[in-house]
């Protein structure tokens, strides 16, 4: 069991769906590429600011909704490049001591009236702002570290470019991820009389999955269709008996597995067939959730 | 185009920003720069609601940060080329936690601030970066503090039901349109989808109603209860949806009626 792989005891209940797992990985790389740059090709003597605006707009090229690589690449250079000029019109007002406190209060309203269209959207402003005032307290205006920084900021986000270019696509991890949660909550809920498809866990998956289906192959909207079809039809079935929600609960167990092991989820075991043969509406329900990923598989 | 309540905000922050750095500039502390980040960090999230609360986590997350930092620089003393390795585990761990939980977050930005500030690149003496971190503790809370005070004693809580008011419309008017889609197209795709749409919706909602005790303290506002009963109205469109064995039309469609006449209400009483 490794620590990225789909399913961890120890991080699922932190990270249910993957994302930060995801976003640690992308994060990590960029790091290692940043320090080696640091280490051997460049050295600033503060090469700190450098690194987090790149790491920021790293996470930020994943964190904002963008479907392709050449997306998120117009993400991160829009976002380094905002950041990067607000610290250096700061810069170029450092000398002044009034004129900069008049500079941080017109660049900080002007940024959050025209460019905060709602509260969700204030992060990128308020980023600019306190980079910006990082910037401020270099010392005094210097056009020659100001022209440095550009080109400091240009090596580094070189580095975040690479990352996002090369970074290998694991969409499908969050949406197994989202999968197995599902299926985790319904080995606990099968025969539950009780049970709303409206659980905040199961609805949470859901709509995890659905964000990620334009990333994804079509087979995996096949899938979806065929969870939504399972939870609404199987796990609000009131006619299992005993023998059967037990059945449930084991073929609904070798799918998390198999979806674990990333393999195709057999049919025809001792349990599936034994579904069948004391409850062949309940298998038929289940079979065409399997069928459904086995497609994603093959 | 904002609204009235995210310009007043703009406003505050900006007033917020301008009394920090005046701080900064007139008390000519070298490392007072912390007060203004501080400020500018926990104003971030523009609402209110949620600045409170990070406010909170920022002040918890950087002491326990702070901590683990002196026994990481600690350790540095003695195994100075651990750095290195060191800092691409604090790179992994911050992405972990970056969209996960503000507090936890903090904690490793704080580790991550303090040992780039320290070390990267620059000669290593042993007290500089004991006194790096006391200036950043000191410069954290005065930042959170000025915060604080602000929010309690002058901008108060006018602009914060404002803002739980225009949040509520906004939940009420996304419900209006997830109704319509469904009643489109009713099949029981649509009807997941929409669920999960407008649980997603009122996410933003439910963290205001959360939090509003710390904001309003016991001030059990129109505005609050206003929000609670669109956030119920929510959940029985979801309950609607994906809880009963078929979605009965007519009740989804009593619903739309219902939101549609309280969104035209709550435009009337808000714009």
């Amino acid at each position: 069991m490794s620590v990225y792989s789909v399913s961890n005891k120890y991080l699922d209940a932190y990270d249910p769906f993957w994302v930060c797992r995801l976003l640690s990985l992308k994060v990590g790389t960029a790091i290692i590429l940043l320090f080696l740059l640091n280490g051997f090709v460049l050295k600033p003597q503060s090469p700190t600011m450098f690194m987090m605006i790149t790491l920021i707009g790293t996470l930020a090229s994943e964190v904002l909704p963008a479907p392709t690589r050449a997306k998120k690449v117009a993400t991160f250079v829009g976002i380094v490049f905002l950041i990067a000029s607000s610290m250096i019109i700061f810069q170029m007002f450092s000398y002044f001591r009034w004129g900069l406190f008049a500079l941080v209060m017109a660049f900080s309203y002007l940024s959050l009236r025209f460019m905060v269209a709602n509260p969700k959207a204030a992060a990128i402003p308020s980023l600019m702002i306190m980079f910006g005032i990082v910037s401020s307290s270099g010392g005094a205006t210097d056009f020659t570290a100001a022209a440095n920084s550009y080109l400091y900021f240009f090596a580094f986000g070189l580095a975040g470019v690479i990352t996002i270019l090369f970074f290998p696509d694991l969409t499908t991890n969050i949406f197994k991820s989202a999968f197995i949660r599902i299926l985790e909550s319904d080995v606990v809920n099968v025969g539950n009389k009780d049970y709303k498809n409206s659980n905040p866990g199961v609805l949470a998956a859901l709509s995890v999955i659905h964000g990620r289906l334009s990333l994804l192959p079509d087979c995996y909207r096949i899938l979806y269709e065929a969870i939504i079809q399972f939870q609404n039809d199987f796990m609000r079935s009131a006619g299992l008996n005993t023998e059967a929600q037990v059945l449930g609960r084991s073929v609904l167990s070798e799918l998390i597995v198999a979806v674990q092991a990333n393999v195709e989820c057999p049919l025809n075991s001792v349990n599936a067939q034994r579904l069948k043969a004391i409850n062949s509406a309940a298998y038929t329900m289940f079979a065409n959730l399997v069928v459904g990923y086995n497609q994603c598989k093959a | 185009m904002q609204s009235l309540a995210t310009r007043n905000r703009a406003s505050q922050i900006t007033m917020l920003i301008g009394v920090s750095f005046l701080f900064y500039q007139l008390t000519n502390w070298q490392h007072g720069i912390w007060v203004v980040i501080s400020t500018t960090a926990v104003a971030a999230p523009f609402s209110t609601f949620l600045s409170v609360q990070k406010a909170q986590f920022r002040f918890l997350g950087t002491l326990i940060g702070l901590v683990i930092t002196c026994a990481v620089e600690y350790y540095l003393k003695f195994n100075p080329s651990h750095f290195p390795v060191l800092g691409v585990i604090v790179g992994f761990l911050v992405g972990f936690m970056a969209t996960k939980s503000y507090r936890h977050f903090i904690i490793m930005i704080t580790l991550a601030t303090c040992l780039g500030f320290s070390y990267m690149n620059m000669p290593y003496t042993s007290l500089t970066p004991v006194m790096f971190l006391v200036d950043r503790a000191m410069g954290v809370f005065v930042g959170v503090l000025i915060f604080l005070l602000m929010q309690r004693f002058v901008f108060g809580n006018g602009n914060s039901n404002l803002e739980l008011n225009e949040e509520s419309a906004e939940t009420l008017g996304k419900l209006q349109k997830t109704l319509q889609e469904y009643v489109a197209n009713p099949t029981l795709s649509s009807a997941y989808k929409c669920a999960a749409d407008i649980a997603a919706n009122t996410s933003a909602l439910k963290s205001y109603i959360e939090t509003a005790h710390q904001t309003l303290g016991t001030d059990n506002s129109a505005a609050l209860q206003y929000a609670k009963k669109v956030a119920l109205l929510n959940r029985r469109a979801v309950h609607l949806l994906i809880d009963e064995p078929t979605v009965v039309m007519h009740r989804i469609e009593q619903l739309l009626n219902v939101t549609t006449v309280k969104l035209a209400r709550s435009s009337a009483i808000t714009f």
